[in-house]
């Protein structure tokens, strides 16, 4: 935007945003106003960014230059993110470079599951002890997560569980032994999930379905996503409805709106439809009955609806 | 289960029925007056936002987002906003956030208000309905100012508001707020320490805090079961990690931990925090700033999943969004916290009295709307 | 104008007529339809009464006359004439698998029991329609038939919600009349009868001399049989039998038009009456309140007509202000409350008159 424009129009514009509209609008040439307003609404949306571009010096936003070293970068990012663990995002949402910031805000997420541990490494004494290699900080980074945790303690209880490799986001779990996995979560004393947030359907591609579930742990304040999938042709999950007492509704709805299975539910049936409607309404490739009783389901509205 | 006892009678309360709050219909099987078990029977205000919303563009979603609780709009528009702005990393300006607090907290007051009065209808106290529900005006006349409707707001956008305040909102803020203090006081005078109201409401429905964190109830249900979780304080979103505020907790006044005169004032003093809230965000708000800053031209997240929650006045509101890349949602689920609310209720009312099953719906405060989506 | 006043008159007017029957039928027509246009127009005054009374209390103003056209008449007065039109005019529904004959029989019934209280109440020294020498007894006695008429109403609507509200309503009645009639057996000690105008009799002399005022237990029995009154009547905080958000509305759920107009009717005749018995045997009746002067028997009618106003206003002004009791609470209340207190009254009135004279 700097370029090509005179420093005429550019003081004009910094002038306005200071709230001076005068000089604008004294302007004779109307070619001229009119390419000076249109950079004032420009620059509007991002004033401070205008003003750094084209004053030429960064006050105010001297503490994140570009980042020159990976190590600075690191330390950088790491300082950050410590300041967001105490609640200060505001120096966070001041950083200007997108791609700096995006980092920042993406190590945040991944630390905020496990704060104290983050603290531990990336205080500033604990930086310094630490090799310097970026590669090795992320991944102290990564081992702290608490689905890593969850991956590494049930390698010995549960071989072959956890299916997915990246576990940064979510666990893949067999469900042949979900039910197990369930209980084993819910009790064991580093984990204590005992409260499940959400759980729903997904229809992947009218090939698989998936159910996720958000679990939560009330006391030890961490929280994780269990995914398990099936094929459509044959969709059964085990229940948790013993484990979790909401889940015997959430897996009525699931199985209400998805047409999944859930074994050994108490009491399996439609809880949001009528007991005799047909068909599962969420999956991708759904198309609504013909009538109900009777009553003529229309399929596109009619003039006066 | 299967077998019927010569003396039971079964019994449907709804789904027109002037207690339940909506249309909902439970299956009761009494043994003279007192009840055994009860099913809830839901779904008769299902209208299909989930699957709408898998044809509607990201903005368009927010009005039906407002439909689903109607009672609480603007925190259930709080609650998307904040989900799609985490997912698109879209920061707004601090006027904004300080808006978007006054609104939800301001909400928050009303849906207690028409919650407590309803309750109190319930049990027979016709009265302080009706106060409630004058004071209630009030508010709904603040959000009319600023958006131009009563129930249905559509004004929390992603990545601003709909309207700025308009002139002369902040003064009649105070204004209400001023005259709203000592009604609540008048309020508990009327009803909350009543002898009569305490014999139908302390003791009954005790809900333990393992049988409410395994069902997942939570808002004021959890915390009047002495638990102190709430989102505001535990897991800040928006600005409230600014604020000063209490969390009140149940401590079994005059009955047990639990119960439904706790779960009623739990509420009532919830009403004075949020007061506190909106007069602390009044007066640190920025004078300057445009809400339409920071819209987005186009929304078209990244490909992913984010599982969000808010507080809004019935408890956790999740927000489960899944894109594919485009601009229309590949998935949308809302976990709402009237669903699970209203599963506790076999639990905890079976084996009292039909009243008593009444007193503990009304407790609870559900919103069907929010239940079948 | 007693019954046998009017008889006697009428056979002094024409001494030549020797057969006496026509004349006895007619000086008992006249009264009971005195009462019946009685009971009329006090309904529609308390019906207007309990709305405007409400209004103030919810902050609200009810009904009013303002605007185009004084649609409900000066602030609001022709309501309950609408009211009774609109009721009038309702379509008469009998569910088909209702017992029939009870159905129909039930608001009938629950009428005629308000309706033969009226018979015993003394407006005035003179005016009593029978001045039964055992009025507060036979009072209490036909108060009784409500029971039977609400337990037709529920069981015959053929429905789970009036089964409920039926029952309830016949143990809450059948409880609450032993502590009433235990308040009552004080206030008969005293005066010596169960006359009802020689109890106000008793009375005479202003206001020091009404029984309330005559020992500290008096206040104690007012109470308890003002309360006990209450739940006779159905009203709130003990009208759990109609209850509208819990039961829909009870054993009226399925009663519309006229009959559901029977059903209110009788309930503010019961009102009536219950004040009317409270007003004689604790507050004097239709003495003045200051002896000697403004006693003329206009004025009896005045005293007798405000005092009762004063009660069913506070009837009224309860059931806006507190919430209902549960069915047990209720039954707790009257049991082991009510009763052990009017057993007490009992001894203690009768040890301090002993001693105090």
């Amino acid at each position: 935007m700097s370029s090509g424009l005179d420093n005429k129009i550019i003081e004009l514009v910094l002038s306005a945003l200071d709230g001076n509209m005068d000089s604008i609008n004294a302007l004779e040439d109307r070619v001229v106003r009119s390419k000076a307003k249109a950079a004032l609404f420009k620059a509007k949306k991002d004033p401070d960014k205008f003003r750094a571009e084209n004053t030429g010096d960064r006050s105010g936003a001297d503490e994140v230059k570009e980042t020159v070293t990976s190590d600075d970068s690191q330390k950088l990012i790491a300082n950050f993110v410590l300041k967001g663990l105490d609640g200060d995002m505001d120096s966070i949402n001041a950083i200007e470079d997108r791609v700096t910031r995006s980092k920042v805000k993406a190590a945040l997420v991944k630390a905020k599951k496990s704060p104290d541990e983050y603290k531990k490494i990336h205080s500033p004494k604990a930086v310094s002890n630490v090799a310097s290699s970026s590669s090795e900080v992320k991944e102290v980074v990564r081992e702290e997560s608490i689905n890593l945790k969850i991956k590494n303690l049930s390698v010995a209880k549960f071989p072959g569980s956890v299916l997915n490799e990246n576990v940064d986001d979510f666990l893949m779990i067999n469900p042949s032994i979900w039910y197990d996995f369930a209980i084993w979560l819910k009790t064991d004393s580093n984990l204590l999930f005992d409260s499940l947030q959400c759980q729903t359907g997904f229809d992947i591609d009218g090939k698989i379905l998936e159910a996720r579930y958000n679990l939560h742990s009330m006391s030890k304040k961490h929280y994780t996503e269990v995914r398990i999938q099936v094929p459509i042709e044959n969709p059964k999950i085990p229940s948790v409805e013993s484990v979790w007492r909401i889940a015997d509704w959430f897996e009525r709805e699931t199985y209400d709106m998805f047409g999944i299975e859930f074994s050994n539910h108490r009491d399996l049936r439609r809880i949001l439809l009528p007991e005799d409607w047909e068909g599962w309404p969420l999956r991708k490739n759904y198309e609504v009955q013909e009538t109900y009783h009777g009553i003529v389901i229309p399929k596109m509205k009619e003039g006066w609806e | 289960m299967g077998i019927i006892r010569g003396e039971e009678m079964v019994l449907n309360i709804g789904p027109q029925h002037p207690a339940t709050h909506g249309v909902l219909r439970l299956q009761v099987r009494t043994d003279g007056e007192i009840v055994s078990s009860i099913t809830p029977y839901i779904g008769y205000l299902h209208r299909c936002f989930e699957k709408h919303c898998e044809s509607v563009t990201y903005e368009q979603v927010i009005p039906f987002t407002d439909r689903c609780d109607y009672l609480a709009s603007m925190t259930m528009n709080f609650g998307y906003v904040v989900a799609m702005e985490e997912m698109l990393e879209i920061k707004v300006n601090d006027r904004v956030q300080h808006i978007r607090v006054v609104m939800a907290e301001l909400q928050r007051i009303a849906s207690h208000l028409l919650g407590l009065g309803a309750f109190g209808l319930d049990i027979g106290a016709f009265t302080p309905f009706l106060h409630m529900l004058r004071d209630r005006e009030r508010i709904l006349d603040l959000f009319e100012m600023t958006c131009g409707a009563r129930l249905l707001y559509n004004y929390m956008w992603i990545g601003g508001l709909s309207h700025d305040l308009p002139v002369g909102f902040v003064e009649s803020t105070y204004k209400f707020l001023d005259y709203f203090e000592p009604k609540i006081d008048e309020f508990v005078n009327l009803l909350v320490h009543n002898k009569i109201f305490v014999e139908r409401t302390a003791d009954i429905g005790v809900m333990p805090q393992d049988v409410a964190i395994s069902y997942g109830v939570t808002g004021p249900n959890l915390r009047a079961s002495g638990l102190k979780w709430d989102l505001r304080r535990d897991d800040p979103y928006s600005i409230y990690n600014k604020f000063e505020f209490e969390v009140p907790v149940g401590e079994g006044g005059k009955g047990s931990v639990g119960d439904c005169w706790d779960r009623f004032y739990v509420r009532v003093l919830e009403m004075k925090e949020s007061i506190k809230i909106v007069r602390q965000a009044l007066a640190s708000m920025p004078k300057d700033g445009d809400v339409h800053q920071s819209l987005p031209k186009k929304i078209k997240p990244p490909i992913g999943s984010i599982y969000k929650r808010t507080e809004s006045p019935r408890g956790d509101l999740g927000y489960y969004i899944e894109s594919d890349g485009s601009n229309i949602p590949y998935r949308l689920k809302m976990r709402s916290p009237a669903f699970t609310a209203l599963s506790v209720i076999d639990e905890i009312a079976a084996g009292w009295l039909l009243s008593d099953v009444l007193a503990i719906l009304g407790s609870l405060d559900i919103v069907l709307g929010e239940i079948d989506r | 104008m007693t019954v046998d006043f009017l008889f006697d008159s009428l056979v002094s007017l024409f001494p030549s007529w020797e057969n006496t029957d026509p004349f006895l039928v007619i000086s008992m027509l006249i009264p009971l339809v005195a009462t019946f246009g009685f009971i009329t127009v006090y309904a529609l005054v308390v019906i207007y009464a309990e709305l405007k009374v409400s209004s103030f209390i919810q902050d609200k103003v009810g009904p009013m006359g303002q605007g185009v056209g004084l649609h409900a008449g000066k602030w609001g007065l022709l309501q309950p004439i609408a009211d009774a039109l609109k009721l009038l005019s309702k379509e008469d529904i009998i569910p088909s698998s209702a017992n029939k004959l009870l159905f129909i029989l039930a608001p009938f019934m629950i009428f005629v029991g308000a309706f033969i209280s009226f018979i015993a109440l003394p407006f005035n020294g003179s005016i009593i329609v029978s001045d039964l020498n055992i009025g507060i007894f036979y009072i209490l006695g036909v108060g009784s038939l409500a029971v039977i008429a609400l337990i037709l109403a529920g069981w015959s609507s053929n429905n789970k919600w009036s089964l409920y509200g039926g029952m309830r309503s016949a143990a809450q009645i059948i409880s609450y009349e032993i502590p009433a009639g235990l308040s009552l057996i004080v206030v008969i000690m005293l005066a010596g009868s169960l006359n009802m105008q020689e109890i106000i009799i008793y009375q005479q002399g202003g206001i020091s001399n009404w029984i309330i005022f005559d020992n500290p237990f008096m206040p104690i029995a007012f109470v308890v049989y003002f309360i006990s009154a209450l739940a006779e009547t159905n009203r709130t905080p003990f009208d759990l039998p109609e209850s509208e958000s819990e039961l829909v509305a009870g054993f009226v759920t399925e009663y519309s038009g006229m009959r559901y107009a029977f059903f209110f009717l009788s309930e503010y005749a019961n009102m009536f009456v219950v004040s009317v018995v409270a007003v004689t045997g604790f507050l004097g009746g239709w003495q003045s309140p200051f002896s000697g002067s403004l006693d003329s028997p206009l004025m009896g009618v005045f005293w007798m007509l405000s005092k009762t106003a004063f009660l069913i206003f506070i009837m009224i002004w309860i059931r806006w202000t507190v919430p209902r009791l549960r069915v047990d609470q209720l039954m707790h209340l009257c049991w082991k409350v009510f009763l052990p207190i009017g057993l007490f009254n009992i001894f203690a009135v009768a040890i301090w008159t002993v001693l105090f004279g």
